[in-house]
């Protein structure tokens, strides 16, 4: 299974291969490596939806998952998924990547707090989801 | 009751009128007569809240008379429709003393009718009594609220007068009041005619001033030559009756009266009469007292509404053989000659005809009398017996020329005046009394003057109820009827409501079939009648109009590139409040600041402006019941409002409030716990424009730009953002909104200086212009492992501070 999961995300970075880092790969990189977010961010992150689960994996990419970070990484995803009509793209208000993101956070930690927090997002994003557009 | 034969003189009369008229009948030669077509405006919810507060009005004046024979009645009508009205009726006696009657409580649109002899039985005065005097009413309204007759019966001689009682006085009446002339200032302009050689006149002159005066009461024959003069002083609140028993050895049949007294104008009140108690003729005396209306005007048609001619309509039960001859009389009391072109209207079947006579010239100071039959004998209606419409084409001002008309029969018995009234645009007409009992009945006539088609409710009002009458009427028509027919029918009205066969009384009103406030061209005449008692009564009409009018909303305010929707409310004398917005004639005293158009005011520029609103509505006023001779209604026209107010500009921010938003993962919290040193506030501003007043709109949008708590630059708006419902693209309805979520949460404490932030805010209006509102920086901390959960934020204005 986990094998799976990384074959798959090795697929999504091949097609972000040539993606500019624009400001939400800048705010979510911020937000994943520092743990520092501003009320501000919500502008940019808000609007993202499922896309932002696919700039996560592309800056988990080549890094360890610590706590930290998991902790860091549900914050960018629950912000995303904050109101689906926010969502510019309408593909991206499916939690598709999100989803199968969070599974992998899941199986990455063994951590029974890390856990629950990840199902709490999970149930988050899926609650938020069915009541969008 | 004598019959007496025709005067010689009259054929001499009639050799003059012929002279001067020659008949022919005209259907498409006058000018074209339109009905007014205006908009009808909006009614509004019954408020009762006025603009003007409620002061004490008194109406007074009508003359009562008692005796053996005498039965005298005062008749009050409560014209508002929305509220109840409580009366204080006070009697003078001829000496001047005052006797207060009970108060008498009327309902909505109700009338009540008190028997002055009743009155004066229970303050211990045998009713019998040859007594007279005048009547007061008090009450307390913002506007003239009643309308009172006191009616005079003697049905022993089948005589009967009918006097208004006189409205309180507007504020510069009031003025002019206080203002005493030197004895004989004063003059009061009447005529007289006889119907028969024993006429005599009366006269009664009743003082409502504090101190006495005197009066000089003079009748002249159509010489000039003055026949009988009587001075008198008449004491404070007394009444002095002059009978002109001198008409008696007159040779001729018509003349001049004249009324000189000292004191204010207003101070007198004076009533008179024509009689006969001997045949039973009774008649009003016309009389002028200077109000002088509508002088704008210069040429007026007045309406003398349903002159029976001929053989007596069977339907109406007069006596077998009685036959009614029309009379109209008119005197010029101006110095100059004035000429008047009469034609007479009557329906043929469903048509309305006419037949237009030449035209003749009142010499000043003449009185004239018409003779109609004789007139109507040289037009298609010779041998006619029916009613018609005698309308008088007047060239001079209103006030000019005193008239009076109506129907005699053979006998002089029967008397059915009819008062001519100026034929003018107007909303509704109001009758203040109708009756049914007691053997009476009330005949309405109503004519269409315009040369087009008009649709009229005729609305009875009674105790409990009304009864809403449809009445179509073509061109130039006419229609009668009795209302004891209306009752009798019991034909549901539009609304399905029925008239109780118990309702004998009450008062009516005529309007447009659109409401009450659509204005209308109709002229009405009603006339309460008793075969019996050979006794006819007309009571007051007057014309509806405003009381008051304003601007809403005063002061407005609208911001730059928006629109505000201004009310222009006009309360109608039934206490019904309309919106004239729509139909109205708007100004802005400053365009480069504001415009407004039908009441849309738009904002130019950043400033402020009044916005002013003209209605030509009638005003409403009930002084045409009894000084204003012949009635010219509405008196006055027009309706004003003004209201001033600003255009807003965006200039600064105001702090509503600062609430931290609650420890939680995802939004609308605030700091999650793996990001817990911090904090995270929902500020709500509120945008003031250049005076520091509320702009209440919802078209602006918060824009903002400078440096993030994280270092980067940022310009966006600062709404919406997702997941956090307080926060919106735009402001509130009350120019209110929320920058949310502001702040820092951070996975490590935040030590001094801490993270700063800058923000210039700016109000991104509907034309594009963006006004800046606001310049500070921001300063978040959480210093040390002691604030994990913690946090604190601080701004440069020093109006927000909020820990966690």
């Amino acid at each position: 299974m986990r094998a799976t999961l990384v074959i798959f995300f090795a697929l999504i970075l091949c097609t972000l291969g040539n993606a500019q880092a624009g400001d939400p790969e800048r705010v979510i990189r911020r937000i994943v490596d520092d743990g520092f977010l501003e009320g501000q961010d919500q502008k940019v992150i808000g609007p993202l939806g499922d896309a932002s689960a696919v700039l996560i994996t592309k800056i988990l990419s080549d890094r360890d998952l610590t706590s930290q970070t998991i902790n860091n990484v549900l914050v960018v995803l629950g912000r995303s998924f904050a109101d689906p009509t926010f969502v510019a793209i309408a593909s991206d208000r499916k939690p598709r990547t999100a989803l199968l993101l969070l599974r992998y956070l899941d199986i990455s930690t063994s951590d029974v707090g890390l856990k629950r927090r990840i199902a709490d997002t999970r149930k988050y994003i899926e609650a938020h989801q069915r009541a969008g557009p | 009751m004598r019959h007496r034969s025709p005067l010689p003189s009259s054929v001499a009369l009639w050799a003059i009128a012929s002279v001067l008229f020659l008949s022919f009948e005209v259907m498409a030669q006058q000018p074209k007569v339109l009905a007014p077509h205006k908009p009808v405006p909006v009614r509004l919810p019954d408020t009762k809240t006025w603009d003007k507060p409620a002061v004490l009005h008194t109406v007074t004046g009508g003359l009562w008379m008692t005796d053996v024979n005498f039965k005298s009645f005062l008749h009050v009508t409560n014209n508002l429709a929305t509220d109840p009205l409580t009366v204080t009726p006070v009697l003078y006696l001829s000496n001047g003393h005052r006797l207060t009657l009970p108060e008498v409580k009327l309902s909505p649109s109700g009338t009540a009718v008190l028997s002055i002899n009743d009155a004066l039985q229970q303050q211990g005065i045998a009713p019998w009594s040859s007594l007279f005097g005048y009547v007061e009413v008090q009450y307390e309204w913002p506007w003239d609220a009643i309308c009172a007759t006191v009616r005079n019966t003697d049905v022993v001689h089948s005589l009967v007068f009918a006097f208004n009682l006189r409205p309180s006085l507007p504020a510069e009446a009031q003025d002019q009041k206080s203002m005493d002339s030197p004895s004989g200032a004063n003059i009061a302009e009447g005529m007289w005619w006889k119907q028969e050689s024993g006429v005599i006149g009366f006269v009664a002159l009743s003082n409502t001033e504090a101190h006495s005066v005197t009066a000089t009461v003079e009748a002249s024959d159509n010489e000039g030559k003055v026949f009988a003069k009587h001075t008198v002083k008449i004491s404070s609140h007394g009444t002095k009756m002059v009978h002109i028993q001198e008409m008696q050895g007159v040779e001729g049949l018509e003349g001049a009266i004249r009324v000189t007294y000292g004191g204010a104008r207003d101070g007198l009140v004076i009533n008179g009469g024509l009689e006969d108690p001997a045949t039973g003729y009774s008649a009003h005396l016309p009389l002028d007292v200077g109000f002088r209306p509508r002088q704008e005007l210069s040429r007026l048609s007045f309406a003398a509404l349903g002159l029976m001619v001929g053989a007596a309509d069977p339907m109406m039960r007069f006596p077998a053989g009685t036959t009614f001859t029309p009379y109209s009389v008119l005197r010029n009391i101006s110095d100059k000659p004035i000429a008047v072109t009469p034609a007479v209207y009557w329906m043929e079947g469903a048509t309305a005809r006419v037949a237009q006579l030449q035209k003749l010239i009142l010499t000043p100071s003449k009185t004239l009398r018409l003779d109609v039959s004789s007139l109507l004998a040289t037009t298609a209606l010779k041998n006619f017996n029916g009613s018609v419409n005698l309308v008088l084409d007047v060239e001079a001002k209103p006030g000019n020329v005193l008239m009076a008309s109506g129907s005699v029969d053979q006998k002089n018995t029967y008397v059915f005046e009819v008062i001519p009234q100026a034929t003018l645009e107007s909303i509704g007409k109001s009758l203040s009394y109708w009756s049914t009992a007691n053997g009476d009945d009330t005949m309405v006539t109503l004519w269409n003057p315009a040369d087009e088609a008009q649709d009229f409710v005729f609305t009875l009002l009674f105790a409990g109820g009304h009864y809403g009458f449809p009445v179509h009427l073509g061109p130039r028509a006419t229609h009668m009827f009795t209302l004891s027919e209306l009752i009798q029918n019991q034909i549901p009205d539009a609304e399905g409501n029925m008239i109780p066969p118990s309702v004998h009384e009450g008062s009516a009103e005529i309007s447009g079939a659109r409401g009450e406030a659509e204005a209308i061209l109709v002229a009405m005449e009603a006339g309460t009648y008793n075969v019996q008692k050979a006794t006819c009564n007309n009571y007051c009409t007057t014309c509806q109009g405003a009381v008051s009018s304003s601007v809403l909303a005063n002061p407005w305010a609208v911001p730059v590139a928006r629109t505000n929707q201004l009310q222009f409310i006009v309360v109608d004398n039934h206490g019904h409040g309309y919106d004239y917005a729509g139909s109205s004639d708007w100004s802005s005293t400053n365009t480069s600041v504001a415009t407004v158009n039908a009441g849309l005011v738009s904002g130019v520029s950043a400033g402020t402006a009044n916005m002013d609103a003209f209605v030509d509505v009638a005003d409403y006023t009930q002084r045409e019941c009894l000084v204003n001779e012949p009635p010219v209604c509405p008196v006055n026209t027009g309706q004003g409002g003004s209201g001033g107010g600003t255009v807003q500009m965006p200039t600064s921010l105001s702090v509503v409030n600062v609430t931290v938003l609650p420890d939680g993962p995802d939004p609308p919290d605030g700091c999650p716990g793996s990001a817990n040193y911090g904090i995270m506030i929902d500020i709500k501003y509120q945008v003031l424009d250049q005076h520091g007043s509320a702009i209440q709109s919802a078209a602006m949008t918060p824009h903002e730009k400078g440096i993030s708590f994280a270092g980067s630059g940022y310009d966006s708006n600062i709404g919406p953002q997702s997941g956090y419902p307080t926060s919106s693209a735009t402001t509130a309805a009350d120019g209110t909104f929320h920058d949310v979520p502001f702040g820092v949460c951070a996975t490590g404490p935040i030590s001094a200086p801490g993270r700063t932030r800058t923000q210039y805010i700016t109000i991104i209006m509907p034309d594009g212009s963006a006004p800046g509102v606001r310049n500070q920086t921001f300063n978040v901390l959480a210093p040390g492992s002691q604030s994990f959960g913690h946090g604190s934020i601080s701004n440069s204005i020093g109006d927000i501070s909020a820990q966690r």
